[in-house]
């Protein structure tokens, strides 16, 4: 779960480490000012808490009155100094969890996570309770087959993909920093050629490679196919564009997942459990050379190469499949 | 070609000449592109009487152009400029001018083959645009075959076996074309592709390879026949005398020698590499990707074929 701290306290995040250790969950913390800009950049579900501790009474109650009109997301209030006079008025408005004294200094743990999370899933639980009739459609925010109906700031569902070259070390060592820059540009263009003509776009190119977004319109993904072709296609590759001599060797996740969107380069303040999950996929859990998909994307595997897919695992509790590879 | 030959890139190939050369070395030129050229036969001057310097340019850039072969012009015009001609080097006036105006018209410079051919992005002609029809030229081939073809025409619909064949024609065509390889043949069934420029060998090999690739994700995806759509692929080079005709085409020794390769030596759903074309691909390919077929006790070929983890 995405949780976002609101502090200007430096200590706050102390109150969270054990969180932060147990490793599943994700913690940001923003200053107070930006509260209004970096919810509307969360995805929902996530759980924001909002550190009251010398904030002036205006400042507090719009904060306050802002957080219990959002929907699709919980909130809670750290307070160790005991601003809040009626802490069960909060509860009333929508609050779903209140920090003390004597939390904030023991810290919050994951048990009362999942305690909160139990207790505010009753708005949830109502929602799920169509699951049964639920159709696609209502399952995924569609972003649609291509990129026209999609609008800055607002959630979609997306394909993502992590692409990011291997063997790092000996690449720097072989292109030396004169001509890395230019080997990975090329790279970059390279990926961008093979993503573009079915609608991807680069999102988040990061040094040695990249996250791309493809509009999802729940009927089929495309993405699949192409990936599978770059894997295909790796000696190709290594010949044709690089001429190194050596095998180029890429890892690739493909992961369907819901965030704000926002056009490369504005990206800094958007808080996403998928994008999250997609980075930790490709960093911590994909092998070298390898391909996988999350089960999200197990049904848009065309029929015929469902075959090619071997189980591989699941990881933050995802189950993945691998591609078969080719020798 | 005729219709490069106008306006400012006439005048600059005149002053090319005018201005970089005598007229005894622009005739020798003149009579490496045009046989048994004669400059005063041409221009109508008696054998004693010297002609002007821009009057044989004129002349000359005219007999070029009328003999559509303006390009090759300018490959040698490059030539004399950077090698010499006859251990002395020409410095061509204009020679930039000549190149940007031949690029406006669709042609780029092959620099291993040192020649102008035409960019496939605006054209494609079956000889690049620059090969002389009755000259010998050395190509590398990529013979194309379906496997049981003729089983495959009883036991499917007639509808899906044009859309299937259409479907790898378009296969072959993606893979070529991005290798400036040509189709010369296509019978339905079977083609021939031509790749003369660049590093041939190596792009008629990953051109096989891709076709392969492509084959078998539309197997699995889109094939309507009630059986995988294969192919059998063979690779050779060779010396041919370049032709527009299919028949006469067929009836040359490396193009035989090219099917035999893919009928005899080559299994379904593979690529057979000749000896003559082993040698000269790159070595990341050769790795552990090429499997050799022992033919007799002095010959070689190499199969390559998609290997999955099991």
């Amino acid at each position: 779960m995405e949780i976002v701290i609101f502090s200007d306290k430096r200590d706050t995040e102390k109150c969270f480490s054990k969180i932060q250790n147990a490793k599943q969950h994700t913690v940001h913390i923003f200053s107070l000012s930006e509260i209004r800009k970096i919810v509307s950049n969360t995805q929902s579900g996530a759980l924001i808490y909002i550190d009251v501790t010398d904030v002036d009474d205006r400042e507090r109650n719009n904060a306050l009155r802002f957080l219990s009109k959002l929907q699709g997301y919980r909130y809670g209030i750290i307070d160790p100094r005991g601003t809040i006079k009626d802490v069960a008025a909060e509860f009333h408005n929508g609050a779903a969890d209140y920090i003390g004294k004597e939390v904030f200094k023991e810290g919050i743990t994951v048990k009362r996570l999942k305690n909160l999370v139990a207790y505010k899933e009753i708005d949830v639980l109502e929602k799920i309770g169509k699951e049964g009739a639920e159709s696609i459609t209502e399952r995924y925010i569609l972003s649609g087959k291509d990129w026209s109906a999609v609008k800055q700031g607002q959630e979609y569902t997306f394909c993502f993909m992590y692409i990011e070259l291997d063997n790092q070390k000996e690449l720097i060592k072989k292109y030396g920093p004169a001509h890395l820059d230019e080997f990975l540009r090329s790279f970059l263009e390279l990926i961008e050629n093979t993503v573009s003509p079915i609608n991807g776009k680069i999102w988040m190119p990061f040094d040695f490679g990249a996250l791309i977004l493809f509009p999802f319109d729940s009927e089929r993904c495309d993405a699949i196919l192409t990936c599978f072709r770059l894997i295909m296609a790796r000696k190709i590759i290594s010949i044709e564009k690089y001429d190194s001599r050596a095998l180029l060797s890429y890892r690739i996740v493909l992961h369907l997942g819901n965030t704000i969107y926002r056009s490369r380069g504005n990206t800094g303040s958007i808080i996403s459990d998928s994008i999250n999950t997609i980075y930790h996929l490709g960093q911590k859990f994909a092998n070298e050379g390898n391909f996988y998909v999350t089960k999200e994307l197990f049904e848009f595997i065309p029929g015929g190469l469902k075959r090619w897919f071997l189980p591989a695992g699941s990881f933050e509790g995802r189950e993945t499949k691998r591609m078969r590879l080719p020798l | 070609m005729c219709m490069l030959l106008r306006g400012n890139l006439f005048i600059c190939a005149v002053k090319a000449l005018t201005e970089s050369m005598n007229v005894e070395t622009m005739t020798i030129l003149a009579q490496k592109l045009i046989s048994d050229y004669n400059l005063h036969e041409r221009t109508g001057y008696p054998e004693r009487i010297p002609i002007p310097n821009k009057e044989a340019a004129r002349q000359i850039v005219t007999d070029i152009r009328d003999n559509n072969i303006f390009p090759q012009f300018v490959n040698l015009l490059i030539e004399i400029h950077y090698y010499g001609l006859m251990g002395r080097r020409y410095p061509v006036a204009y020679l930039r001018d000549l190149v940007n105006g031949l690029h406006d018209f669709g042609f780029i410079y092959d620099t291993e083959n040192r020649m102008f051919i035409e960019d496939s992005r605006m054209r494609k002609s079956r000889n690049w645009g620059v090969l002389r029809e009755g000259e010998e030229y050395v190509f590398t081939f990529l013979r194309l075959d379906i496997v049981g073809s003729s089983i495959l025409v009883r036991t499917n619909k007639n509808e899906v076996i044009q859309s299937t064949y259409a479907h790898l024609r378009d296969i072959v065509q993606k893979a070529i074309d991005a290798r400036n390889g040509r189709i010369w043949i296509w019978e339905g069934d079977s083609g021939l592709v031509a790749f003369h420029f660049l590093n041939k060998n190596l792009l008629a090999t990953l051109s096989a390879m891709e076709i392969l690739h492509e084959l078998f994700i539309y197997n699995q995806t889109r094939c309507k026949l009630d059986k995988p759509l294969l192919v059998r692929i063979a690779i050779h080079m060779g010396p041919l005398e370049y032709t527009n005709n299919e028949e006469e085409m067929k009836k040359s020794e490396i193009i035989k020698k090219t099917i035999d390769i893919e009928a005899n030596y080559t299994k379904p759903n593979t690529v057979t590499v000749s000896n003559l074309v082993y040698p000269l691909l790159d070595p990341l390919i050769l790795g552990n990707q090429l499997q050799p077929i022992r033919v007799d006790d002095k010959t070689t070929y190499y199969s390559y074929e998609l290997r999955w983890e099991s």
